[in-house]
């Protein structure tokens, strides 16, 4: 499902975005803290109304003109996980969470169990989980409950909103795991907004840079990130491997490429050293 | 919907309401409680609005943030309404419960939009002191409402998540029927309760590694001095109060 945005504003947060969200990607949203990257993707769930411009998402519009007929397919359409997973969390047990909207809409009960089941396979919870108190889970286990509670629907396009915020190394590795195999096996497009750009340099294939409510920069991650010196204006730091390239291109004059993973990195350093 | 609700929210501006002492505030408005509650005439009622109205405009605070008040508890007054009408009463009456509500909640609303949470404390203690002689713990309680009401917009806010999170997920409050509303309702007490204890929790354990110890009297960063203008103040609600008792008592 394609997301495009004419010309959008709104209040005094977002200023006249023009921007496209190709289908099937995996999009990336950076800028410093108050740049309206958070109210940009709640625009995409209808959350937040533009006060001018419209959101065209597949073939629901967004504006402030005409109230949304068919919202709740929207928002089944679209999977919103907010920046702090416990306050998304209003359930007694992980079943009753990931089931919440379906009870609601009547969905038969093997259907649901069936939704459940699938959800939390996708982000590696095993079916034992289906009985615990969302409350008792670590940081990292409600962060993947929360990306499960919205799977359940089975939405075509998946926001993560600062998803690695308060993570430690390991869940960081899984859920850049989880990204990646919703993209390839299930072929969804996934908005991330994070201002970690060593993960978003990891999963992401385009990137959009924010300042001050506006897009200032956009293109594929090695195109926007290797420009360290306009990211370091916007107060976006450059993802350490790029970083790393660009300081031995402008040291030694050695252009060794850039790279997603450390691995690959230290091996064309090993070739170009041996 | 919750964005509504203006009360507990503190608007730092400069006026003479701001300026006044807390504790001068806290008897303004006691006084003004038992001058609306006695006042039967609806004449006696449209005067006292016409006051608050120039107490508003005294304190320098945004009219819209004072009907964001009143807009926010509209349903209730729709329900007082419906439910007088019921039991009989006449349309003075009914006027005069919605007049005197209204300016109760507007008169509580100047206090809390003009005065931080730490002098409301402040104020409170101050009211209450005569109470340490029958060994009150005075300080504690101005604690416990000062953290009370410093909570109220935080909850407000946190609760607006929660029904975004809720909306996400296809149950929007605002757009869904009843049972809609009461789903989304009812999922909110528990996140509430839940948030609301681990924040409690969270601020007692900052409060204890900064060393706060509630048994050790407290002394005040800044003195509020009891100026002419709280003293004037005060007397024309003594003043107020004093004519209307007066008035009854000749009827």
């Amino acid at each position: 499902m394609e997301i495009k945005f004419n010309d959008v504003s709104y209040k005094t947060i977002l200023k006249n975005i023009d921007i496209k969200f190709l289908d099937g990607q995996i999009i990336g949203l950076t800028g410093s803290s108050g740049s309206g990257k958070t109210t940009l993707v709640e625009m995409i769930d209808a959350l937040v109304l533009p006060t001018s411009g419209n959101v065209l998402i597949g073939n629901y519009k967004v504006d402030n003109k005409v109230k949304l007929k068919n919202i709740n397919d929207l928002r089944f359409n679209v999977g919103l996980v907010f920046e702090n997973s416990e306050e998304q969390i209003f359930n007694t047990t992980v079943y009753n969470e990931i089931s919440f909207g379906m009870r609601y809409f009547k969905y038969k009960t093997d259907q649901i169990e069936k939704h459940v089941k699938d959800s939390l396979n996708m982000v590696g919870l095993s079916e034992d989980y289906m009985h615990k108190n969302p409350f008792n889970l670590s940081h990292g286990e409600t962060k993947k409950l929360a990306i499960a509670s919205v799977l359940a629907f089975n939405p075509e396009i998946l926001i993560l909103d600062e998803p690695v915020v308060a993570l430690d190394n390991r869940s960081k590795k899984n859920l850049i795991k989880i990204i990646r195999a919703l993209k390839a096996r299930y072929n969804k497009t996934i908005i991330i907004v994070s201002q970690d750009t060593d993960f978003l340099h990891k999963v992401v294939d385009y990137v959009f840079v924010m300042a001050d409510g506006q897009i200032v920069m956009e293109g594929t991650k090695y195109d926007v990130f290797a420009k360290e010196a306009e990211l370091l204006n916007y107060n976006v730091k450059t993802p350490q491997l790029i970083a790393f390239s660009n300081l031995v291109l402008a040291k030694k004059g050695i252009k060794i490429g850039y790279r997603d993973e450390i691995n690959d990195l230290i091996k064309d350093v090993y070739r170009y050293v041996k | 919907m919750l964005n509504s609700m203006a009360i507990g929210r503190y608007y730092k501006a400069e006026s003479k309401i701001h300026d006044m002492n807390p504790f001068a505030k806290l008897i303004c408005i006691i006084l003004f409680v038992a001058l609306s509650m006695i006042s039967n005439d609806i004449k006696l009622n449209l005067t006292i609005s016409i006051i608050v109205i120039l107490v508003m405009g005294l304190s320098h605070v945004p009219l819209r943030l004072y009907y964001k008040t009143i807009f926010g508890m509209r349903l209730l007054i729709i329900f007082i309404i419906i439910i007088n009408f019921l039991i009989g009463a006449n349309y003075i009456e009914i006027t005069l419960l919605v007049l005197r509500l209204i300016t109760l909640v507007l008169y509580t609303s100047i206090l809390t939009l003009t005065t931080p949470p730490s002098e409301i404390a402040y104020g409170l203690e101050q009211l209450l002191s005569p109470l340490k002689i029958i060994k009150l713990p005075v300080s504690k309680l101005a604690l416990s409402i000062s953290l009370a009401l410093r909570f109220i917009p935080t909850i407000i806010d946190q609760s607006n998540r929660i029904l975004k999170a809720q909306a996400s997920r296809g149950i929007d409050f605002q757009n869904s029927d009843i049972k809609g509303k009461l789903v989304a309702v009812k999922s909110l007490l528990l996140p509430m309760f839940v948030l609301s204890f681990k924040r409690a929790e969270d601020l007692g354990e900052a409060m204890e590694v900064r060393l706060y110890n509630i048994d050790k009297p407290r002394t005040n960063y800044r003195v509020n001095r009891w100026r002419f203008f709280d003293t004037y103040i005060v007397v024309m609600h003594l003043a107020m109060l004093t004519v209307v008792i007066a008035r009854m008592i000749i009827k």
